[in-house]
């Protein structure tokens, strides 16, 4: 199973990070390492889920604001500050389909569903994949969302449960329950 | 939700969003989403309290004020920019970006004691006299309004009975609090102030504020000339030294944590593979052990029984071979309390074997390396952190001792230039607290003209003289801004030099907009404020209006608005907005 890289660091990683927090948290203006760090997987994560790019960037923008204003409050509990970061974009892009500000969008891509339709012990030919693809927009928002984040982005239980505010336990079982109901839809369809 | 699914999107490449990064529109966007300070209601309660013990503590735990008396003085701390009240109903700012600060001193209730402002205005408070909860501090805050830009500035109202507006003398703010709530003073126990006064002389009076109303009553005062020598002493400014030695605790405090760290981090053990061991190919999850995050790439290996008798062994190998020839569905690492343990499982059992990470393809020669560079290099890390440190304690050794050299040349400067009658007093109390009370100034000038009352009221004092207003013109003034629009006028604002008088105009004052006017032989500048907060301004208004009875104003955005700004205005010919 891949994992995440950018999620997976080093303890010199985290070490050099926690330097980079410190100074952010005295003086803002010293974000900058940390903004150029997450900037684009930030960015890939939002963009992921919508269609507009600009609108994609303002949001972005908007996740450092906040995280700029809230840095003082962050507390290391041994993870890397991407996690935080997620879950502050997770709450900003939400909030900006609340509004209507923009369209959930699900982007995957081919070999997604490939993969997706090996998982489920299924041949992998077009039929099963066009069938897949039209039975995912049976699943709601949350179990989209984890099947997102396992199988088309390849993250981790832990990562998926930092994001989703969920215990590492609590999301594997989860997507697990996700997959099963994806399973039913497209045997259903059959 | 209405969900659209996309299927093969056009990736982006890593260099175009990299080319959309822009920090600076990041902290502009968070500059602007932070309200300022002084909005926090959290900066006068028990945080900004706690802040101020924070600093006091840290002063005092390093001798910093050498030699100082408690009793008669209570250290301040002092950070100008942060030290606005919130203001009474009648004072409001002129703007939300500018205010004048208060002087914030900490005075023990049990004990009362004595503090001297940067003007040299003298607050006695006896003991008991304040009624607060005796087992706390309370805070003094002072400010004193030393020409009319800075009374406008803070908003303060100069009208007195609808006809007149003071031509000020010098104007005091004192108020007490605790833990953020206002507190009050014994009426059997007044507190004694000795005020520095600008002007006195003819016409001018001793006047209290109601701070619900705003209005001015005579008020009991002992207006004298204590001494006909001009006092010309300029105090240091040495807050800037007291921040800069708190900034550098800060960043020794850092440097310390981050070399205790260095030294305590786990020296993490190379996970050396085994030469003869079994490896077990498993798919991990590796967010699952944190403590693997480190390794890019990790198998396992069984772990070998720790005493390898030959019976153990035996059973050992009869494990593996069992796990060899069965056929299973799932394996599964986790950690136990010490060891990773690998179990396998189909629909009859669970079976487990402890096993051990280790590093795949490493060679031992080659982890050995990667092991005595990673020492090295933090090492070289601890010893660059020591230096620093070194580097800013003889910093912050150098500082405090500008800091002493400076409080004894105030000493001197005090003996030398203060009055004789109160020469004696205001050396002992500087002598005493060697504290930034008596050291605190920016280049304040001691008076020779001094106000005594007794107050048993927080509030304002003014020592003023009622000037009249001028009678409206026979036309209402037109403002128009430079473009030849009209402005919208909330308020306006005639300062009479010659008068040293601010009359005011409009809804918030008796006297309306339309009642603007002003004395022609008098040098004034009119300032007025529209209803957004923008601010306009002529000086030498004097022959105005014109034919056409308008007054064309300069515009200051009310992003500008501030008692600099304020103070070119009134002070020069030109100012560039």
């Amino acid at each position: 199973m891949s994992v995440n890289p950018v999620y997976h660091q080093n303890s010199a990683k985290l070490e050099e990070e926690q330097g980079w927090i410190r100074r952010a948290q005295k003086d803002p203006e010293k974000f900058g390492p940390l903004y150029q760090k997450y900037h684009e997987q930030i960015f890939r994560y939002i963009y992921q889920r919508m269609d507009d790019r600009e609108q994609a960037l303002d949001i972005t923008s908007q996740v450092f604001m906040k995280a700029l204003k809230n840095i003082k409050n962050y507390e290391f509990r041994g993870l890397p500050l991407s996690s935080w970061l997620y879950r502050i974009a997770k709450s900003e892009l939400y909030q900006a389909f609340r509004d209507q500000k923009a369209l959930r969008t699900v982007n995957l891509e081919t070999v997604h569903l490939s993969n997706m339709v090996l998982e489920m012990d299924e041949d992998q030919n077009t039929e099963n994949r066009d069938k897949l693809f039209s039975v995912l927009k049976n699943l709601n928002e949350k179990d989209l969302q984890l099947i997102e984040l396992r199988y088309f982005e390849k993250r981790s239980y832990k990562e998926i449960g930092e994001i989703l505010d969920l215990t590492e336990n609590n999301a594997k079982v989860k997507s697990f329950r996700a997959l099963e109901k994806l399973k039913k839809y497209f045997i259903d369809k059959q | 939700m209405k969900t659209k699914f996309n299927l093969d999107r056009k990736p982006l490449d890593s260099s175009f969003i990299q080319s959309r990064q822009d920090f600076d529109k990041v902290i502009k966007g968070y500059q602007a989403m932070k309200p300022p300070l002084w909005k926090n209601p959290w900066f006068y309660g028990p945080v900004g309290l706690a802040s101020l013990a924070l600093v006091l503590t840290i002063t005092f735990q390093n001798n910093f004020f050498a030699g100082e008396n408690n009793s008669t003085l209570v250290a301040k701390a002092q950070n100008k920019d942060n030290q606005t009240l919130e203001d009474t109903p009648c004072i409001k700012s002129v703007s939300e970006n500018s205010d004048i600060p208060f002087e914030k001193f900490t005075i023990d209730p049990k004990n009362g004691g004595k503090v001297i402002t940067v003007n040299g205005s003298i607050i006695d408070i006896p003991k008991g006299s304040l009624l607060a909860d005796k087992n706390g501090q309370v805070t003094i805050q002072v400010r004193e309004f030393a020409d009319p830009s800075e009374a406008f500035t803070a908003g303060i109202p100069m009208d007195f009975e609808k006809t007149s507006a003071f031509e000020s003398g010098g104007m005091i703010e004192i108020r007490g609090e605790q833990n953020g709530q206002a507190i009050s003073i014994d009426p059997k126990k007044p507190i004694k102030v000795d005020m520095t006064l600008q002007k006195s002389g003819d016409g001018f009076k001793f006047w209290a504020m109601n701070d619900k109303n705003g209005e001015w009553t005579e008020y009991p005062c002992n207006i004298k000339e204590v001494s006909s020598a001009k006092v010309t002493t300029k105090f240091p400014d040495n807050s800037k030294i007291i921040s800069q030695v708190v900034e550098i605790k800060a960043e020794i405090e850092n440097c310390e944590k981050e070399i205790v760290e260095l030294k305590k981090a786990e020296e993490k053990e190379a996970l050396i593979p085994s030469q003869s061991a079994r490896k077990l190919v498993v798919e991990f999850d590796q967010g699952s052990f944190p403590e693997l995050a480190g390794y890019k790439e990790v198998e396992f290996e069984y772990l070998l029984p720790k005493d390898q008798t030959q019976a153990n062994m035996s059973a050992f190998k009869k494990r593996i071979e069992y796990a060899s020839s069965q056929t299973w569905y799932d394996m599964d690492v986790s950690k136990g309390k010490t060891d990773y343990v690998v179990t396998f499982k189909n629909s009859k059992e669970n079976f487990s074997i402890p096993v051990k990470p280790v590093l795949k393809g490493k060679s031992l020669a080659k982890l050995d390396q990667e092991l005595k560079k990673a020492k090295a290099d933090k090492q070289t890390q601890i010893v660059k952190l020591e230096e620093e440190r070194i580097a800013l304690l003889k910093r912050d050794q150098a500082l405090k001792l500008k800091y002493e050299t400076e409080v004894n040349d105030i000493k001197n400067q005090l003996n030398s230039y203060v009055p004789a009658s109160q020469n004696q007093e205001l050396a002992q109390r500087s002598v005493a607290s060697t504290s930034a009370q008596s050291v605190n100034a920016a280049g304040a000038n001691l008076s020779n003209t001094r106000g005594n009352f007794l107050t048993n009221n927080f509030g304002v004092f003014n020592c003023d003289k009622p000037v009249s207003y001028p009678k409206p013109f026979n036309q209402p003034i037109l403002c128009k801004n430079e473009d030849g629009v009209r402005i919208n006028v909330a308020g306006a604002y005639v300062f009479d030099q010659k008068q040293n008088t601010r009359f005011t105009f409009g809804e918030i004052n008796f006297h309306k907009i339309q009642d603007l006017a002003w004395i022609k032989r008098n040098k004034s500048t009119l300032i007025v404020i529209d209803q957004k907060g923008d601010l306009y301004y002529k000086q030498e208004i004097n022959d105005d209006p014109l034919n056409d009875s308008a007054v064309i104003l300069k515009r200051i955005g009310r992003e500008n608005v501030n008692l600099e700004t304020i103070q070119k205005i009134l002070s020069e010919n030109s100012i560039t907005a």
